[in-house]
């Protein structure tokens, strides 16, 4: 059972890696044919497997080459950050953001460049503006996000960390990059052992501290879910879907019935999808509601799996504190 | 209340409503319901009323209560009907959305656990953990092949009567489904309480491991299945990359 089980793994993990490729190919442009061989390639390796559903397979296949084939409405916006703190006051925290070109998402290379471009700028300003004289005696020590991410733009911060460390001699702390968006709401909130949603472009998790762990209690990918919404609707991406989704949800007063799954403390928003693409276009044609109508009804809906998961999550550890819903630092 | 029967508006009277009053006194609050201790006939018994809450569009909130109080009404009968103890209901009240049932005294398995990890040295904790888990998983294994998912097993919907670990009682089945029931569904049930299990005990993988096998025993033609569906469920998980 075990050999098999392996087996299994083995075989998902490397078609997670193609996919990634595939993935990562159309962010990368490359041409279309080999794009299209790739996913013929890719296809008709699932077709092989054995021992893994081949259904599941084929469809994450097409799932994943739909959204390379049109990236946009994905993250459009990548930032670099230096911030100096003491006792949990910020002293200063300069930013540079790159935005990707209108209706693409960025790319990887081109990232990394934007930040060695800034980040002496950025460490410079950042000294200055928090009224530091002599950094080697009155820092502590240095800190930056050692992932999960891209790599080449993480790597940016780790030189950078590492040669201010060794020149300053100061201690290295590697932070991962969710906890350090969790302990940043904590610390700026001042809540004690809260719970937490954490929504970002690519996870939505709600996450709690239990038994000396950062442990995650439920998870889905709420983006995802907003942004297939969008182009289901042809909503634009500028400045991103969500946005546009809020801005028409403002309009809209009647309620569909969508389905509204919660298991445990579990959310998925396939059936949501499915549910909108399969009758969106004829709704609105017939005009039973209005595209506005829909807006409402899904951020209504998918707003409210969240909070219910994380009241959920907060019934089960015990904690009843204020929630600070960690709203998507990042874009 | 004083009727009289020559009295034309009478009948209307007993129309108006069928207002009822118990004691009840606050025990406890959950995710989506309140817990009330109370009377009923001269038996201990609970209420448990699903408020509405705020954050939701009073229609979806509406639809929601509703469909759980119904849901947990038949969750319950057809568990009984395959003999997974429940508490006993008393009375449904559609209206506000309350379900007056027996007060199981005893501890729930969360609790029970955490006790015996305190008492017992570690081997026999492990031996009553894993007896205690395939009896658990013998239960939901029933449940499983008549169709029933619970969608939020965790030790703390399992109760033990009189802190008795052989007299399992499951409750809480406001998110369970029934009829259609899929292979992945039930895997996914599996899957809910593994983490449940892994989020509040720790160094407890036997007692999963005990269910699965409970489980592997009791669940019919339709237990292989969902086993392997756990497997995949499993491998799902979140984004791997964190790209994008």
């Amino acid at each position: 059972m075990v050999e098999v089980i392996a087996k299994i793994k083995i075989f998902q993990w490397e078609l997670i890696h193609n996919m990634r490729w595939l993935y990562q190919g159309f962010r990368m442009s490359v041409p279309k044919s080999a794009a299209l061989q790739l996913y013929r390639g890719l296809v008709r390796y699932a077709r092989q497997l054995k021992l893994t559903d081949q259904d599941w397979a084929l469809r994450r296949i097409r799932e994943e080459f739909e959204a390379g084939r049109d990236a946009r409405g994905k993250r459009a916006r990548e930032s670099y950050e230096v911030g100096i703190m003491r006792d949990g006051v910020v002293l200063s925290n300069p930013r540079a953001t790159f935005h990707a070109p209108p209706g693409e998402g960025f790319r990887p290379s081109e990232t990394a460049q934007h930040h060695r471009q800034q980040v002496v700028k950025l460490v410079l300003r950042a000294i200055k503006e928090s009224g530091i004289k002599e950094p080697e005696k009155e820092l502590d020590g240095i800190a930056f996000t050692k992932g999960p991410g891209m790599g080449a733009p993480l790597q940016v911060g780790a030189i950078v960390a590492r040669t201010l460390s060794l020149q300053w001699n100061l201690p290295l702390l590697g932070v991962n990059h969710c906890v350090g968006h969790i302990e940043m709401g904590r610390l700026i909130t001042g809540a004690d052992n809260p719970v937490v949603l954490y929504v970002s472009g690519g996870n939505t998790q709600v996450i709690s501290y239990s038994m000396h762990k950062y442990r995650i209690f439920g998870e889905t990918i709420v983006g995802n879910c907003l942004d297939r919404f969008a182009r289901v609707l042809k909503l634009s991406n500028d400045p991103f879907p969500g946005y546009n989704i809020e801005q028409m949800a403002k309009k809209g007063s009647k309620l569909v019935d969508l389905p509204y799954t919660v298991k445990g403390m579990d959310i998925s928003f396939s059936g949501i999808l499915s549910f909108i693409e399969k009758r969106a276009n004829e709704w609105v044609e017939k005009g039973e509601f209005t595209r506005e109508d829909l807006c409402f009804s899904l951020q209504e809906t998918v707003f409210s799996m969240l909070v219910e998961i994380t009241e959920r999550a907060m019934a089960h550890t015990g904690n009843f504190v204020e929630t600070p819903a960690n709203g998507c630092s990042d874009e | 209340m004083d009727v009289d029967m020559n009295d034309e508006t009478a009948e209307e009277k007993y129309e108006e409503g069928f207002g009822f009053e118990m004691d009840r006194k606050p025990m406890s609050q959950g995710a989506e319901a309140r817990i009330f201790k109370s009377m009923y006939l001269g038996k201990p018994s609970i209420i448990k009323q699903r408020f509405a809450k705020k954050y939701r569009h009073s229609t979806l909130d509406e639809r929601l209560n509703k469909h759980r109080v119904r849901a947990e009404v038949k969750g319950i009968m057809k568990a009984k009907q395959v003999g997974v103890e429940t508490p006993a209901l008393y009375f449904v009240d559609g209206e506000r959305n309350e379900i007056v049932m027996e007060r199981v005294e005893g501890c729930s398995a969360k609790e029970w656990i955490e006790k015996i990890r305190k008492e017992n040295d570690e081997k026999e904790f492990k031996d009553n953990l894993s007896s205690f888990g395939i009896l658990l998983g013998t239960k939901v294994g029933k449940l499983h092949a008549a169709s029933v998912v619970h969608g939020d097993l965790t030790t703390s919907n399992v109760l033990l009567r009189d802190g008795n670990p052989q007299q399992i009682v499951l409750i809480d089945f406001g998110l369970c489904s029934q009829m259609k029931i899929t292979a992945e569904e039930k895997g996914v049930d599996l899957y809910v309480l593994e983490r449940a299990i892994a989020s509040t005990h720790h160094d407890s993988e036997q007692l999963f491991k005990s269910v699965l096998e409970g489980y592997e025993k009791s669940g019919g033609k339709g237990a292989k299945g969902a086993l392997e569906k756990l497997e995949e469920v499993r491998m799902r998980g979140r984004k791997r990359d964190m790209i994008g």
